[in-house]
């Protein structure tokens, strides 16, 4: 009791989530996210600083294992759930509340993992305390230098411009804000420019399809990853506004809210100039796929193609995701060499989470 | 010029004092935020009433957990390093006629903590050995390398004004006409370094959305408290060294002078948080461009503007 029992329920009423959302729970995340906001908590950004990690849809396999990284890779006190339905998050979410505040739950968590949080050799091969940064899955098996079972940055066979650059490995996703579902980017870094990149959807069955009822909020949502990443807090949340009304189907006011934003953002001086030339994108780009019409251009182009197809969406019911629209992982990494982490990352954005699939017909 | 001010120094006991006002300036901040955040966001606004208290209560409950292999040392240098470097800003900006610390060279002790940052921010990124962090401290030095140099030719404006880098002659030179209104640019740019160096609003890429956090994403409990918290105070001590510099220092009428310094502050202080919701990020390339192209050219006019004008008066 006292000074301890008080901070922690002072701590609980900020608690950060970190949605966990396993290819075909889009419906379920979304709920997450909602039920969070109405809680007045956070979303995390990482698992470092998260307290409550939720996992929407089912985790098998490869998704599993790295669920359970990023659940150590949390400081604790700490708290999990999965929800397979978005009826089921509210109780998700006050057992985790229950988790968190009970001290003793919290004590024995941490005595189990003495000794595992660094330098332990067994764990050395899952480099347990990186969070997103994911050398998991990479083949550094002939590198000798691997201190802790880090691979050094190795010198770099991409040899740009005689000055000898050392490469960093960095894998994007599958567990990430403001990203498609289960997608997989592995990345070869010089500083900050991706250099070389393979595309990949973590076996689990990515299927991201979805009823055409909720296409409209799936676009909204979309869109409001995009702004997210452009960093424009208050457009995400006007987005995320129009998301929530299209799913309570209050599509007229999902209408109002997106024909406001499109005007805003067309008007804005501050959006054109600091996403002008990100990411352009030309027939060019991505060898061995057609380049579709609504791909060419950049970053602010493809913005406003995602604000459109959200208007299109919530205001005819029925319409489906057309096969034109379509992106798959390779395309995505082709697209990405090149550009710096942060383009990288708004042109995956910019392709809209609905569009990047398995299969492509091109 | 030493008598164009009679400051009454407190010395480092009165820096408790500061540290208050500091304090709760940020604080002041943080509520803003939430309250901004929550309103658009169409969550309650009552839980970001007392965010400050339970975030605070939160992460000191947090365990404090390093990556596998980091420079903890270096890291944690990094991360309550930041707080310091703003106390250290605030210790020379004068609250009426009572300082802690009248440098001499104020002016010069402000660019020395904004150049501390650089370290600073740089170490929080290198130090966590993750490739999301070390990004964002690359972001950083892109940003600073656009802005910092703006930034020092800005305060040499109020400087030359006032004839003295001593920050009471500085307010005091402000009495027939605050700086803000014939050095506008500078003014303008000032605020800009500010806002960047506190790695925030537009020029927050360094701890961006895209990098999990970047900078900041491998910090739990007690480091990234201090790391937090030191973003905020330098936001409030920014906006607490404009006053002085360019808003007249304690002159207005009614309240006493002391008073009215926190209250400019704050006002400023506020706008600095309204930009921050409004404005999508400025990518560190493009600000490249702008800082030395438009804006380091625009402020050395200011510079001479002012020389001039200083030069005709005698």
């Amino acid at each position: 009791m006292g000074v301890r029992s008080w901070l922690a329920r002072r701590a609980v009423r900020a608690a950060r989530v970190l949605v966990v959302e396993c290819p075909g729970s889009w419906e379920v995340r979304v709920a997450v996210e909602r039920a969070v906001r109405a809680r007045g908590w956070r979303l995390a950004l990482s698992p470092a600083s998260a307290d409550v990690l939720v996992v929407t849809g089912r985790a098998d396999g490869e998704m599993a294992e790295i669920v359970e990284r990023h659940w150590d890779a949390m400081p604790g006190p700490r708290a999990r759930g999965r929800a397979e339905s978005a009826a089921a998050v509210a109780d998700v979410l006050d057992a985790a509340v229950l988790d968190l505040v009970d001290d003793g739950t919290q004590r024995t968590d941490a005595d189990g993992r003495s000794g595992s949080a660094s330098g332990d050799p067994a764990r050395a091969d899952d480099s347990t305390g990186h969070g997103e940064m994911d050398h998991g899955g990479m083949d550094h098996g002939e590198m000798d230098m691997a201190p802790d079972g880090i691979p050094l940055a190795g010198a770099s066979e991409h040899d740009r411009d005689g000055l000898e650059m050392d490469e960093l490995p960095l894998r994007l996703g599958p567990i990430l804000p403001a990203w498609p579902a289960g997608l997989v980017l592995d990345l070869v870094l010089h500083g900050d420019l991706v250099v070389a990149a393979t595309g990949s959807f973590v076996p689990a069955g990515a299927s991201t399809e979805a009823g055409a009822a909720l296409l409209g909020a799936r676009r909204c949502d979309d869109l409001a990853a995009m702004l997210d990443l452009a960093g424009w807090a208050d457009g995400a949340a006007r987005a995320r506004r129009a998301r929530d009304a299209a799913l309570d189907g209050r599509d007229e006011v999902a209408a109002t809210v997106l024909s406001g934003l499109r005007r805003r953002i067309e008007r804005s001086r501050t959006m054109r100039w600091s996403l002008a030339g990100a990411g352009t994108v030309s027939a060019e780009s991505a060898p061995g796929f057609d380049v579709p019409d609504w791909l060419v251009g950049d970053c602010r182009d493809r913005l406003l193609v995602l604000v459109d197809r959200a208007r299109a969406a919530t205001s005819n019911e029925g319409a489906d995701v057309s096969s034109a629209e379509l992106v798959g992982p390779e395309t995505v990494a082709a697209l990405v060499t090149g550009l710096d982490v942060g383009e990288a990352r708004l042109v995956v954005a910019s392709l809209g989470a609905t569009a990047v699939r398995e299969v492509v017909d091109v | 010029m030493s008598d164009a001010s009679s400051l009454t120094t407190v010395g480092l006991p009165g820096l408790l004092l500061w540290a208050a006002a500091l304090l709760a300036l940020a604080v002041g901040a943080v509520v803003l935020d939430g309250v901004l955040a929550a309103r658009s966001e169409g969550a309650p606004l009552r839980p970001s009433l007392t965010r400050v208290v339970d975030e605070t209560a939160r992460l000191l409950r947090q365990r404090r957990r390093a990556p596998l292999s980091a420079d903890t040392l270096v890291w944690r240098v990094g991360s309550s390093g930041l707080v310091v470097a703003a106390l250290l800003m605030v210790a020379v900006v004068p609250f009426g006629d009572h300082v802690v610390s009248d440098l001499d060279v104020g002016i010069v002790w402000f660019n020395t903590m904004d150049v501390l940052v650089w370290a600073l921010v740089w170490l929080l990124g290198w130090g966590a050995n993750s490739a999301h962090s070390l990004v964002g401290g690359y972001r950083f030095l892109a940003l600073a390398l656009a802005y910092e140099l703006p930034l020092m030719f800005a305060l040499v404006a109020p400087g030359v004004g006032a004839a003295s880098l001593r920050l009471g002659d500085v307010a005091a030179a402000q009495s027939g006409l605050w700086f803000v209104v014939w050095m506008p640019v500078a003014f303008a740019v000032y605020c800009l370094g500010v806002v960047a160096f506190s790695v925030w609003g537009p020029f927050a890429v360094p701890a961006g959305h895209d990098l999990a956090g970047g900078v900041f994403a491998e910090l739990s409990g007690v480091d990234r408290l201090l790391a937090q918290a030191g973003r905020y105070a330098l936001l409030a001590a920014g906006a607490l060294f404009a006053v002085p510099l360019f808003l007249g220092g304690g002159a207005g009428p009614v309240l006493p002078g002391w008073l009215w310094v926190p209250v400019k502050a704050g006002v400023l202080l506020a706008l600095f948080v309204l930009a921050r919701r409004a404005l999508p990020s400025v990518r560190p390339e493009r600000l490249m461009e702008v800082g030395w192209v438009v804006l380091l050219p625009a402020v050395l006019v200011q510079d001479l503007v002012v020389a001039v004008v200083v030069a005709v008066r005698g």
